[in-house]
């Protein structure tokens, strides 16, 4: 096992990881506000990039197509977000917990179905954007480029988040709110509205990751199943509602994910569903740990 | 507690009402048809393939067998063995539907053929594993399609011959009953030529990641990386092997592809040089895939593939067996069949009597260029053809009475 | 919320009992599919022993699918390799959904709301990764296939078939309502009675002197003897066990069986089970997307009609008694 596959893994595990991060973050900051876990998380992630391919076929074979896919799909998705929080996930706020779960596991049963039905059973895909195509040569090893710009576009959104959350007035509000949602009330600040805000946020920063994964892996209906319960393990990991957490989770499933392919194959999901029991039974608060 | 008894009375007296206004009227005169495919989940369009494919052989044969008129019943398997079973021993049952054609996936197929023999209906299929005709076989299921074993004959081995050069090869498997025969029959190849298998990996059925395989078959120095994985996970696996540039540094075989279909879905951009086995290819001499051609060309604008020839063959089979032995009695259908021989879509078939094996020719072809594409459907060039089944001596089959 | 289950001095076989066996009996004289009867009791004991969690303890468990598949691949691995007899394998079922109801109890009672969820979920995924990669004994991917389904043999010389669907449907049909009056026993029992309180209050559960954590693995492992021996029947049934048997997919249908039916008593998930396994059927004939109709079915109930369809049916009658009574006094 030379030391350059070992590198080579090690950059999968970090793409892999960027965009569990993406999604995982949505899903994290929502649980800390909302105080619920979205399992309709993984379908809007399907939902990013089923609307990044229509854009992209619809402006054309221009070659910045892609990169108004990207800008614009997450912000429709967003909306959608919005959409479904003021219509269904409000009604539900005051009563017991486990119906809001399953609220939102129907909430994307329904949106795969529908992505079925507008787009085909058929997956769809999109060629990588001409920028970004081809491989950069390491020397000991070569990496796609698109891949190397993924991993720092998803630093910076995460950066921005970031300095969003701890920097502005309105994330001072998001913040308080994850402490004590009441105690916001009582100060006379719309909680609602920030609720709304928090969930498109999240739900567009799922859409933002599928629509950047499209030229990868392309988009199917059910993309999102398998990738949501691997960003529960990450954000239980990482320590639920934290933003900080759900990074360091999702960049420790990625980069096991792609090493364990390495050492143990058969082993990798055991692995990680283990490391999710344990963390919540030793660590409730995750890794992370701030709250 | 009495409003609950009345409450129970009042759901029974609705529901008796609703399920006998429903109720579907019985099969009787008909010949019925249960074709197995995906209409959901990832590999939906291939159920619509098979939708096609069987349609045009009811049109052949003017939608009527001895008379009777042929109907066809499409079934969602959702490609999982449990719910197949399922729906066939339904189908079986309660409509009385005794043919059913098709299958996607091997797991599937087999659990189909566990269902035909305990309810004695006839299973026409075109899946890889071996063991379908082989250890698993039985009365009442036929196959079409060369199983794995031809497949990797027919491909890896021309291909060791071509690429003397070529001595380490890296595998990419599905997890599941298909990969692991076609995975069987490879490393039984690379051993017979002393070729070296330098890494193999498994992935689920559906799976949509694959740098971390792609990069360890690079760091492999592999010459030759098979992809042992077909449709969806298949075009995914190709595409991101170009992403990382592994196309460039070694030679790629698909061995069981669907044609047409995956060349035009990954594109020449992907696809040029890589090589791909192939149960059905539209650009050979032969007259009836020539008469299919002709009908896609008119009623699509296209050619047919491999998703498409499979299950318009299942039913003309069946069809064809039916009219020949004159009745519709699934014994006397199975008769006829075991042994036949006719036209079929790579030329001369013939179906085996121990183990309804159908002895068919496997095509091995390489995608061609962009600049070399004339005309529609011209993708890839035919490099090698033949027939590999295995004989009875050496096959596990042992069929009961 | 749950009216019946507070009801004292229930007699084992009553006439709630008698017209629910007399329903369930009907099924397959009334539905036009010949094996599906049986699949619905099935599920409808799975759906069942889930609400004992849920509509009972108030625990949401997304774990069944594992108790479900390890009772199933007991009943399957016995039957292909030991050829015991079945009603043995089907109590073997019954033992090692108890157990690993135990296992995964054990762990997630030590964590409640969310963190609960998942801990179910983690070990639903745990169980499912592994039968997927024990190939040699599960058969993975591609279910475990060929399992027998011999005759009941009660005594020499005594045989009882279950070869056909009506004869293996009077079976289930047996077993199924001997599980629910058991059930029911012990949800009318004093035992059943706290577990209602720890769902609507567990702090004074706990005050009131009650160990809860106790209380709550006893439902756990109950649950799981009943959705093993369920996941049991369900090999008998197929005659294979597929994977899916222990996928999360199959947590996923008793929770929608339970809540469409409704979670407030313990005949909701039983019609439950049977309103989306008939819809299904249908449903899946006509139009391949049934599942998006079930999806904003779903919604609809979540948002407008938590009592589920049982809340609906008694609701109805409350109010026609109510109409009834009326009209007999003003007359």
């Amino acid at each position: 096992m030379g030391a350059g596959l070992i590198l080579m893994q090690l950059l999968n595990g970090i793409v892999l990881g960027a965009i569990y991060v993406l999604i995982a973050v949505g899903l994290s900051v929502v649980f800390g506000m909302l105080n619920i876990i979205n399992f309709a998380h993984g379908a809007v992630y399907a939902l990013g990039a089923y609307f990044a391919f229509s854009l992209a076929s619809l402006i054309g074979a221009w070659t910045g197509s892609f990169w108004i896919a990207v800008a614009v799909a997450p912000l429709g998705v967003a909306v959608v977000g919005a959409g479904i929080e003021v219509s269904l996930l409000r009604r539900m706020y005051d009563v017991v917990h486990e119906y809001q779960i399953l609220l939102t596991f129907a909430i994307a049963l329904v949106i795969q179905e529908l992505i079925i039905l507008i787009w085909g059973p058929i997956g769809k895909s999109v060629s990588m954007p001409p920028q970004l195509a081809g491989v950069i040569d390491f020397g000991m090893f070569t990496f796609p480029k698109y891949r190397i710009f993924l991993v720092v576009f998803i630093a910076l959104v995460c950066m921005g988040i970031w300095l969003f959350i701890h920097k502005t007035s309105y994330g001072a509000i998001v913040r308080a709110g994850t402490d004590n949602r009441d105690m916001v009330n009582c100060l006379g600040i719309n909680i609602y509205r920030v609720f709304t805000l928090v969930f498109s946020l999240g739900v567009g920063l799922a859409g933002l990751a599928g629509a950047l994964a499209l030229p990868m892996r392309g988009a199917q209906p059910l993309m999102g199943d398998t990738i949501l319960l691997l960003c529960f393990v990450v954000v239980v990991i990482g320590g639920l509602g934290s933003l900080e957490g759900a990074i360091l989770g999702g960049l420790i499933v990625g980069v096991v994910e792609s090493m364990m392919i390495l050492l143990w194959p058969q082993g990798t999901m055991i692995a990680i569903f283990a490391a999710m029991a344990i963390v919540i039974l030793t660590r409730p608060r995750g890794l992370w740990g701030l709250r | 507690m009495k409003k609950n008894l009345k409450a129970l009375l009042a759901v029974g007296v609705v529901a008796i009402t609703v399920i006998f206004l429903t109720m579907p009227a019985m099969a009787s005169e008909k010949v019925v048809i249960g074709v197995l495919s995906a209409f959901s989940g990832p590999y939906a369009s291939l159920g619509e393939d098979s939708v096609r494919g069987s349609q045009y052989a009811v049109e052949e044969v003017g939608g009527k067998v001895l008379g009777k008129p042929v109907e066809l019943m499409f079934i969602d398997t959702e490609v999982k063995p449990g719910v197949a079973a399922r729906k066939t021993r339904e189908a079986a049952e309660s409509k009385g539907v005794k043919y059913f054609a098709g299958c996607i996936s091997s797991g599937v197929a087999l659990a189909v053929s566990q269902v035909a023999r305990e309810k004695g209906v006839l299973f026409y299929t075109s899946v890889g594993a071996d063991a379908v005709t082989g250890s698993k076989c039985n009365k009442y299921t036929f196959r079409w399609s060369l199983p794995t074993y031809g497949a990797i004959q027919q491909t890896v081995k021309p291909l060791i011959k071509m690429y003397p050069d070529a001595k380490r090869w890296y595998t990419i498997t599905p997890d599941y009953v298909f990969g692991h025969s076609l995975l069987k029959n490879c490393i039984d190849i690379f051993n017979e030529f002393g070729v070296k298998h330098v890494g193999n990996d498994m992935h689920p059925l559906g799976h949509t990641e694959f740098s971390s395989f792609i990069t360890k078959a690079m760091a492999a120095k592999a010459d030759f990386v098979v992809f042992l994985n077909f449709g969806k996970d298949t075009i995914n696996a190709i595409k991101q092997a170009n992403n990382f540039g592994l196309t460039k540094r070694a030679k790629i075989l698909v061995p069981w592809s669907s044609g047409l279909r995956d060349l035009q879905e990954i594109g020449p951009d992907f696809c040029e040089g890589i090589y791909f086995g192939c149960q059905f290819w539209h650009d050979v001499d032969v007259p009836l895939t020539k008469k299919l051609n002709e009908a896609w060309m008119k009623k699509y604008k296209r050619l047919p593939s491999y998703t498409e020839a499979a299950p318009y063959l299942h039913a003309r089979m069946i069809l064809k067996a039916i009219e020949m032995a004159k009745t519709t009695d699934v014994k006397s259908v199975i008769k006829v069949l075991e042994g036949l021989k006719y036209e079929g879509l790579t030329g001369e078939e013939e179906i085996q009597e121990f183990d309804h094996q159908t002895r068919k020719k496997y095509y091995l072809l390489q995608a061609k260029s962009k600049k070399d594409i004339k005309g529609p459907g011209d993708y890839a060039t035919v490099i090698s053809s033949g027939v590999s089944v295995k004989s009875q001596a050496e096959s596990e089959c042992r069929m009961e009475d | 919320m749950v009216e019946e289950g507070l009801e004292r001095h229930k007699p084992l076989i009553d006439r709630e009992i008698c017209m629910l066996a007399g329903l369930a009996f009907l099924l397959p004289f009334v539905l036009p599919y010949k094996s599906l009867p049986a699949e619905i009791l099935i599920y409808a004991l799975g759906a069942v022993s889930f609400n004992i969690l849920l509509g009972y303890t108030g625990m949401l468990s997304f774990g069944q699918g594992a108790l479900f598949g390890m009772g199933a691949y007991t009943t399957g691995l016995l039957l292909i390799h030991l050829g015991w007899h079945p009603l043995a394998t089907l109590v073997c079922a019954s033992l090692s959904g108890a157990i690993t109801a135990l296992v995964v109890g054990l762990f997630s009672i030590q964590r409640i709301g969310l963190y609960f969820v998942m801990l179910t979920l983690a070990f639903n995924q745990l169980v499912f990764f592994i039968a997927y990669q024990l190939k040699g004994l599960t058969g993975g991917d591609d279910g475990l296939l060929d399992v027998p389904r011999p005759n009941l043999s009660i005594f020499p010389g005594l045989q009882i078939p279950l070869q056909t669907n009506l004869q293996f449907f009077l079976f289930i049909w047996i077993v199924f309502i001997g599980c629910i009056i058991v059930i029911r026993r012990i949800l009318c029992s004093p035992f059943g009675r706290v577990l209602v309180a720890i769902k609507e209050n567990p702090e004074r559960a706990v005050a009131v002197g009650y160990n809860i954590q106790y209380y709550k693995l006893t439902a756990f492992i109950i649950s799981g003897l009943f959705t093993g021996l369920a996941g049991g029947l369900y090999a008998l049934f197929m005659k294979m066990v597929p994977i899916t048997a222990v996928e999360l997919v199959t947590s996923t249908d008793f929770i929608i069986m339970s809540l469409l039916g409704g979670l407030g008593s313990l005949y909701g998930p039983i019609i439950g089970a049977v309103v989306v396994k008939i819809a299904s059927e249908i449903l899946s004939e006509i139009w391949a997307r049934w599942l998006l109709v079930l999806g904003l079915t779903f919604i609809v109930f979540m948002l407008f009609m938590k009592e589920g369809i049982w809340g609906l049916i008694t609701a109805a009658l409350e109010k026609l008694k109510v109409n009834l009574s009326g009209k007999v006094e003003k007359s």
